[in-house]
């Protein structure tokens, strides 16, 4: 039993390797130009990205979009928010599975993921600062 | 009081903003978990003048396959701030020509969240209490099989949820609130019927009908009285700790005596109680440390009001708890150890060395592996036993592997 044990962990730990990462600049959040928050802190991302804060201070709703899988740029955001993916997954998992939350729309690219944040309306997403286009609302910049 | 609950509804209705965009298609997805499983059970039943039960011993072994659970989920934004959430159940191979399994819905509600202070859901629903209630049969959150007693469907022959539970409410207001930089405060009030004993078993007019179990429709709550509850709680920001306090009140219809009490007790005579007011007291607190996640409740059921309990020194309480550590070796694999524990005073007044003086007591070791983000396969060994005393001894193991797949 205890060899068997042994063998798991072994086998769990060959495919679980950890990922490294290349260095990535600095990180905008950005949002629709209607959210009328000038700032956040990263307690407030942290409350929006787990569900627990859904609507901006107007009452507005808040959309959310996110990177899909592992990504520099994605695990820089969720250290700014001091959380890890897995227990992001494990919040959005029960809130979406009880009905008091839906998960972020996840995008691959940048340039979905600012053509998402400017088509609607109390919608917070992030990008590489070099993506921004013009006339994007940028309310934290991350190093 | 169902009125007054109606009346604050259709209030907090008006105050709804009207909305022409219906932007987001309605969402599907769900889980379901298939487990093979084998059961042994092993009991010895000595001579007991006051049960009337005759002395035996003997065994039970089953292997079987089952799909134990199938959830379908249905969400659709109906506004900026109103969703729509139903939650549909299939349980034990659910199939109507084999009369297999049962179907139901479980939740169908919709919840109006104008700020995150307030949120307010009415239709049929969970409410929330303690941690696992709300997500009692979300098989995917737990890395076990069989759940802590109480939550576990497969024991409903044994242990009657609604008990030690709350089942529905109708009714819930909810909310969160920032006290710290690490903390948010969450608290939960709602409504609901009283326990499904009182609920009407047929339709009918009782028209030259002696019996008093009819209504309109079946399953009425024929009761005038609600149950209510809260749970007031903590939690840290990214979720890894959470503590709270949850309570209600409703009734515990001892109107007639249960076939589970004649059963076990069938030459007593059990006294008839009428509607026994119970409070339901619990606490519960989870959280993560590095990769250990632990998590544990505690509910004490309490009984009063009922004058021929006091006359005859008559208790019902009943008491419940688990508690659960997980250690995740890494992101894939996980193993487990939990403890559940129930004390049970409802029969022990009929018969003192009663099975249940002990308690069911129930521990499993377990582990799993996540496969992906939609699979994890799990198994499970729990060992329960059924009190020990000089008349009956029952020990029960069960052996467990199954897959829990999301869609």
């Amino acid at each position: 039993m205890v060899n068997l044990l042994y063998i798991w962990i072994l086998f769990s730990a060959i495919f679980d390797a950890p990922v490294s990462y290349v260095q990535l600049g600095k990180v905008a959040v950005i949002v629709h130009e209607s959210v009328k928050s000038d700032e956040l802190s990263s307690q407030q991302l942290l409350d929006i990205y787990t569900l627990n804060a859904q609507n901006w201070s107007d009452g507005k709703k808040i959309y959310v979009t996110d990177f899909k899988g592992d990504s520099e740029i994605r695990t820089k955001f969720y250290n700014y928010m001091s959380i890890n993916k897995n227990d992001m997954k494990r919040i959005w998992l029960r809130k979406q599975f009880s009905g008091s939350g839906t998960p972020p729309l996840t995008v691959k690219t940048a340039e979905e993921m600012i053509e998402k944040v400017l088509s609607k309306p109390g919608t917070v997403g992030y990008v590489p600062v070099d993506k921004i286009p013009l006339n994007t609302r940028v309310i934290v910049t991350i190093d | 009081m169902k009125l007054f609950s109606l009346l604050i509804f259709l209030l907090l209705i008006l105050t709804l903003k009207s909305t022409a965009q219906f932007e987001e298609p309605i969402s599907i997805y769900g889980f379901t978990q298939s487990i093979y499983l084998n059961k042994k059970v092993a009991y010895t039943i000595k001579d007991n003048p006051i049960s009337g039960l005759p002395p035996t011993s003997g065994g039970l072994e089953s292997d079987s396959f089952v799909m134990q659970q199938l959830n379908l989920f249905f969400t659709r934004p109906l506004g900026d701030n109103i969703t729509f959430f139903l939650n549909t159940e299939f349980t034990a191979n659910y199939n109507t020509k084999l009369s297999s399994g049962d179907m139901n819905i479980q939740e169908a509600w919709v919840a109006y969240r104008p700020r995150d202070e307030f949120q307010v859901k009415f239709g049929l629903l969970l409410p929330v209490y303690n941690n696992l209630n709300e997500i009692q049969n979300r098989f995917p959150l737990f890395p076990y099989i069989i759940r802590p007693i109480v939550y576990e469907s497969f024991l409903e022959q044994l242990v009657q949820p609604a008990d030690y539970l709350p089942q529905r409410a109708f009714l819930q207001i909810s909310g969160l609130r920032n006290i710290s930089n690490k903390l948010l405060a969450e608290y939960a009030i709602y409504v609901g019927n009283l326990e499904s004993d009182y609920n009407a078993s047929r339709a009918g007019t009782g028209t030259g009908d002696s019996d008093e179990n009819f209504s309109y429709f079946r399953g009425e709550e024929l009761s005038p009285k609600n149950m209510f509850g809260f749970r007031m709680g903590i939690k840290s920001r990214n979720e890894s700790f959470k503590f709270g306090i949850s309570g209600t009140h409703d009734y515990d219809n001892r109107r007639t005596v249960s076939s589970f009490s004649l059963a076990r007790f069938p030459i007593q005579q059990i006294p008839i109680l009428g509607d026994v007011s119970r409070y339901r007291i619990a606490s519960d607190l989870s959280f993560f440390a590095g990769p250990f996640a632990f998590e544990a409740e505690y509910i004490k059921v309490l009984h009063r009001n009922s004058a021929l309990m006091n006359l005859l020194g008559i208790s019902l309480d009943k008491d419940f708890v688990y508690a659960n550590l997980t250690w995740n070796i890494n992101q894939k694999s996980f193993i487990y150890a939990g403890y559940s524990l129930i004390r049970n005073e409802a029969f022990e007044y009929v018969m003192p060395n009663s099975p249940d003086y002990k308690g069911l007591n129930v521990s499993t070791i377990g582990g799993g592996w996540r496969l992906n983000d939609y699979i994890v396969a799990k198994g499970q060994f729990v060992y329960g036993t059924v009190g020990t005393n000089q008349y009956v001894t029952i020990d029960t193991n069960f052996f467990n592997f199954g897959l829990s797949v999301l869609f």
